[in-house]
């Protein structure tokens, strides 16, 4: 079957048809664990439409766990990562993505400790993207966008190629603040109208684990959150509801990525995300 | 059925041995542990499992170790139930984690997981990335009723590894039965001239349990020096013992 034959994934429908989709961020495990990779994939059931499989040198890599994914009917995002790595070893993951049946991918540079790019010829990411959308022609392509920049023209300036070479989506670090989140998501409407973007939500059920990410993505959380999160776990549910209900009402944003802190989170917390999905789910929106 | 477990690093045969080796020997039989997870065992005779074990020769202990690892030096010592499995995980760094599966009476399946994390105070990544390790390999693991893992994690309650154990849904025994976790549980207060000085006194010892098991009471032990030499104590870091309740699951 040809590419553009195959049946669209069920996240990329929901982008493509202005239905609020739902991804899954997970970990894979540090080696080939179908049992932990699937009960990761499995945390929010049918909530997620998609799994996004990170990519960490220390880990399964985000294309292999995507494919097992598949293979046990899991619809997965592949993180392909191009720092410390060649042209020709993205071609080649490319193809083998295709052969695989991926047709969901967000492009990313990757993190320093993802390897070396010194003597490496590396394609940008624009280049990525563009070489994804001639070898998995109809896949869904994503890239990431950092809405806390300091020159939000400068994190624009960095997006915009990625958009005109493919990438339908924009994928944020995660959510802490909606008002500003909707200030630079309309810097990117307003030069790339079409582009969907994807808010990364979290639930942050502890001040640990609040300055464990804002040291991880490179940021100061807002003093109110804090506060929030510091007034105990029911405070902080309370204010990942809030979030996703903000992000769920946003005619600006298409959908979520929901992370959780814990890389093995327990059921419990998956039945909580579900719980707060199915409160906020339809708010502001005509579903199919 | 109620089990009593115990997790204590022994310091091998360093600082001071000859002198504490009693008090070691006094201390463990004082635990009366069902079953026990140990740490930096000395497996070359005289062996310290053995030693341990013949302080209580009428629970009848069977000895599971991890002896490719000296750098952990992890036993367990069990007294109950029957074991039907006994495994073990290389984690790097000259780590390992061991597993036994425990069969107890009326058929309640216990894993039993005893292990002894990285211990430069400042490489809290490579706990977290061990830690990761063991949350996974139990996550592969057959399912049983409970599951307890011991361990002297050398992590603090605000380090990266505690953050994987409790994210992936273990519960601190100590911290169930009292709100909190210990002070203090090394440097024990011993004084020698090869103690270990490298980190803050704090917790770093702990007992996890996931499952049908819950902690009825939780205490630190083998705390107290003798009367006569404030300067020796039966190892560098303090036990924890707790009693547990098992359960069969639903």
């Amino acid at each position: 079957m040809g590419d553009s034959q195959r049946k669209e994934m069920e996240f990329a429908r929901r982008l493509r048809s202005g239905e609020f989709a739902v991804a899954l961020e997970i970990t894979p495990p540090q080696r080939s664990l179908p049992g932990v990779l699937s009960q990761r994939a499995r945390l929010l059931g049918d909530h997620a439409h998609a799994i996004n499989v990170i990519s960490r040198p220390d880990r399964q890599p985000s294309l292999e766990a995507s494919c097992a994914l598949l293979e046990s009917g899991i619809e997965p995002v592949w993180h392909l990562v191009t720092r410390g790595r060649s042209r020709g070893d993205v071609a080649t993951d490319i193809v083998a993505a295709g052969a695989g049946g991926v047709r969901q991918v967000l492009c990313i540079r990757g993190d320093h400790g993802g390897g070396d790019d010194a003597g490496i010829d590396s394609p940008t990411l624009r280049e990525t993207v563009a070489m994804v959308a001639e070898g998995m022609r109809g896949a869904l392509i994503g890239a990431t966008f950092n809405q806390y920049a300091a020159d939000g023209a400068a994190a624009l300036r960095n997006l915009m190629p990625k958009l005109r070479a493919g990438a339908e989506y924009a994928q944020t670090q995660p959510v802490f603040e909606l008002s500003h989140l909707l200030e630079r998501v309309e810097a990117v409407h307003e030069k790339a109208p079409e582009t969907k973007i994807v808010a990364m939500a979290m639930p942050l059920l502890s001040l640990q684990a609040a300055e464990r990410i804002e040291k991880r993505v490179g940021v100061t959380m807002p003093a109110h959150v804090l506060e929030r999160i510091a007034a105990g776990e029911e405070a902080a549910w309370e204010l990942f509801e809030e979030n996703l209900a903000g992000l769920a009402a946003s005619s600006a944003i298409a959908g979520v990525a929901i992370m959780t802190f814990e890389m093995s989170p327990p059921a419990e917390m998956g039945a909580r995300i579900r719980a707060c999905l199915d409160r906020v789910a339809g708010l502001g929106r005509s579903s199919a | 059925m109620r089990l009593t477990v115990a997790t204590y690093n022994i310091r091998n045969i360093s600082d001071r041995y000859p002198e504490r080796k009693p008090l070691l020997g006094a201390a463990f039989a004082s635990f009366d542990a069902d079953i026990a997870g140990l740490q930096e065992v000395v497996f070359s005779p005289p062996r310290q499992d053995d030693f341990l074990a013949q302080q209580l020769p009428r629970r009848g202990y069977r000895a599971f170790s991890v002896e490719s690892r000296p750098k952990g030096g992890n036993a367990i010592l069990c007294a109950v139930g029957e074991v039907q499995a006994h495994e073990t995980l290389d984690l790097g760094e000259r780590r390992a984690v061991q597993r036994v599966l425990v069969v107890l009476p009326a058929q309640t399946t216990l894993w039993f997981v005893n292990t002894h994390l990285h211990d430069p105070a400042a490489e809290g990544h490579v706990r977290e990335r061990q830690a990761e390790a063991i949350v996974e390999w139990m996550a592969e693991a057959p399912a049983a009723d409970a599951t307890i893992i011991t361990g002297d994690f050398n992590c603090t309650p605000l380090g990266e590894a505690y953050a994987v154990m409790a994210g992936a849904g273990f519960r601190s025994a100590y911290l169930e039965a009292n709100g909190v976790e210990p002070v203090v549980t090394w440097p024990s207060g011993i004084q020698a001239v090869t103690m270990d000085t490298d980190g803050v006194p704090s917790c770093f010892d702990y007992i996890w349990l996931r499952g049908s098991v819950r902690a009825i009471s939780a205490r630190v032990a083998a705390d107290t020096p003798p009367p006569d030499d404030p300067t020796i104590y039966p190892s560098d870091h303090f036990a924890v013992v707790t009693e547990v309740d098992v359960s069969r699951g639903p």
